[in-house]
């Protein structure tokens, strides 16, 4: 678990596999970079200015052996960044939420070991389940994505090496 | 002069090898796995195969057998870098004549070749 | 994992790389140096800071073991030194190959067919286990990316791994690179179980 911290010129917070991150200084920027197969969520409220990111590593902590601690496991990840959310003064509803990543790796893989879609497609039940939509998504293919979400602004981007930056 | 089946996964081992084979002026049919070089042994007849282990579709190890099947006097070399010892034991046992432990040098295939269709 | 568990799996995997540097050396027809062998618990979150970080453009090759149990191997090298291997495997000049060609590729998942079998070799006549390894798959990109495709499956069962990391060097070119072993938890408790069993 990590927290943005403050200070200026900001870099950007980057957050490795599991992590996450709530934030609501104007210049702080969440990012996860080189995403694979994980998927990363970005939640921000435009009137509070507050604003969070997971990097999410697999969809279903009922599967794991390990301990489910962080945004590792999908179904966890997005409920907690809801609620942490909320603590800071966002409104669920006002969020606008983006997702990005879900690649497939490697090739003729079997479709158990499609971990990107399986993370791609728990990310969506999660966030349907509690009726909320995604804004913008880069999902699936088989190319690494770095996703960014700058706090006082809302602006999400993702990168592609070697291609535009897309906004979301 | 021989036909020689050579059965690689890596096109950069095909090239050298046929390279190799040719240089020493014998004809090169080349498969990709395991499956290719089965139906390429039957349409072909090869006086001697070369098969890599590790391939996708078919391994050479099948291979091997599945050739071995059709033909009980074909002549095949495992070509492969999984040297273990119980991998060396199930091919012998299904009817490789030799077993090169990739990364080879040339004066070893041709050694295996020699000694395939003498 | 418990002291000895942790001896005979640094043992193993020394055997294994020392064999995969052997089938490298052949490979290449050169001498190759190991500068540094270490082996440690590292969180699995933080592996990609052995390789230059997450977003560093990274070449990997890739195979999945096979056998008395599932587990992964992977390499991963900055493209320039990957490229320096093909001109080595390819017998050119130093500089000759600047990008990704379907035949670099190939001699880069050759090079990796060879260190990977090596290294299950040895290991395998070690321990009497059958380990295979699967045909290479030679991807390009963000190293945070090519590593996805080994830590979800480890961050199933551990937070933990037990980072293999080797660094090598060519006698007469410049070449250095990182051999990773990440085991996965069913490699792992295979290769220990059937080690300390064989051994008591």
């Amino acid at each position: 678990m990590t927290t943005a911290t403050s200070g200026r010129p900001h870099l950007g917070t980057a957050l490795s596999l599991g992590e996450w991150s709530v934030a609501s200084d104007g210049d702080a920027v969440l990012s996860c970079v080189g995403l694979g197969s994980c998927v990363a969520v970005t939640m921000h409220d435009p009137v509070a200015k507050v604003g969070a990111m997971a990097h999410m590593v697999l969809p279903d902590s009922t599967a794991a052996r390990s301990t489910p601690a962080g945004a590792k496991f999908v179904d966890i990840a997005i409920p907690l960044l809801l609620q942490e959310l909320q603590a800071k003064g966002a409104l669920t509803r006002r969020l606008r939420i983006c997702l990005a990543g879900g690649a497939q790796m490697l090739q003729n893989s079997s479709a158990a070991m499609q971990i990107g879609l399986r993370n791609a497609d728990a990310a969506h039940q999660q966030l349907a389940e509690r009726g909320l939509t995604v804004a913008g998504e880069s999902l699936g293919g088989t190319r690494g994505r770095t996703m960014r979400l700058s706090i006082g602004t809302g602006r999400v981007t993702v990168t592609v090496p070697g291609e535009q930056e897309v906004e979301l | 002069m021989a036909k020689v089946l050579i059965a690689d996964d890596a096109a950069f081992m095909r090239m050298k090898s046929a390279q190799l084979l040719k240089e020493l002026g014998h004809e090169v049919i080349e498969a990709e796995n395991g499956e290719e070089a089965v139906s390429l042994f039957s349409e072909h007849s090869p006086d001697a195969v070369l098969l890599d282990i590790t391939m996708p579709v078919m391994d050479g190890l099948d291979a091997l057998k599945a050739i071995m099947a059709k033909d009980p006097k074909a002549k095949v070399a495992m070509v492969t870098a999984m040297g273990q010892q119980q991998v060396i034991m199930e091919a012998i046992k299904a009817g490789a004549k030799d077993f090169v432990v990739k990364p080879f040098d040339a004066s070893r295939i041709e050694e295996a070749l020699w000694k395939l269709v003498k | 994992m418990t002291d000895p568990a942790m001896q005979k799996w640094a043992d193993l995997v020394s055997l294994g790389t020392a064999n995969a540097m052997t089938g490298l050396s052949q490979m290449i027809g050169q001498a190759i140096e190991v500068r540094e062998f270490e082996l440690e618990q590292v969180p699995v979150a933080s592996i990609s800071q052995y390789v230059g970080g997450a977003e560093a453009q990274s070449v990997g090759i890739y195979l999945t073991v096979t056998g008395a149990a599932d587990g992964h191997l992977m390499l991963i090298y900055e493209p320039h030194i990957a490229f320096a291997f093909v001109d080595l495997l390819m017998m050119q000049a130093p500089d000759t190959t600047t990008e990704m060609t379907p035949m670099a590729a190939s001699a880069l998942g050759e090079m990796g067919n060879v260190i990977g079998a090596f290294f299950l070799n040895a290991i395998a006549d070690a321990t009497g286990l059958s380990l295979r390894p699967s045909p290479p798959t030679v991807m390009t990109d963000m190293a945070g990316a090519l590593l996805d495709v080994v830590t979800a499956d480890i961050l199933l069962y551990s937070d933990d791994t037990y980072l293999a990391d080797t660094t090598f060097a060519t006698a007469d070119r410049d070449i250095s690179g990182a051999f990773f072993v990440i085991p996965s938890q069913g490699l792992l408790e295979a290769i220990l179980s059937n080690e300390i069993a064989s051994a008591a």
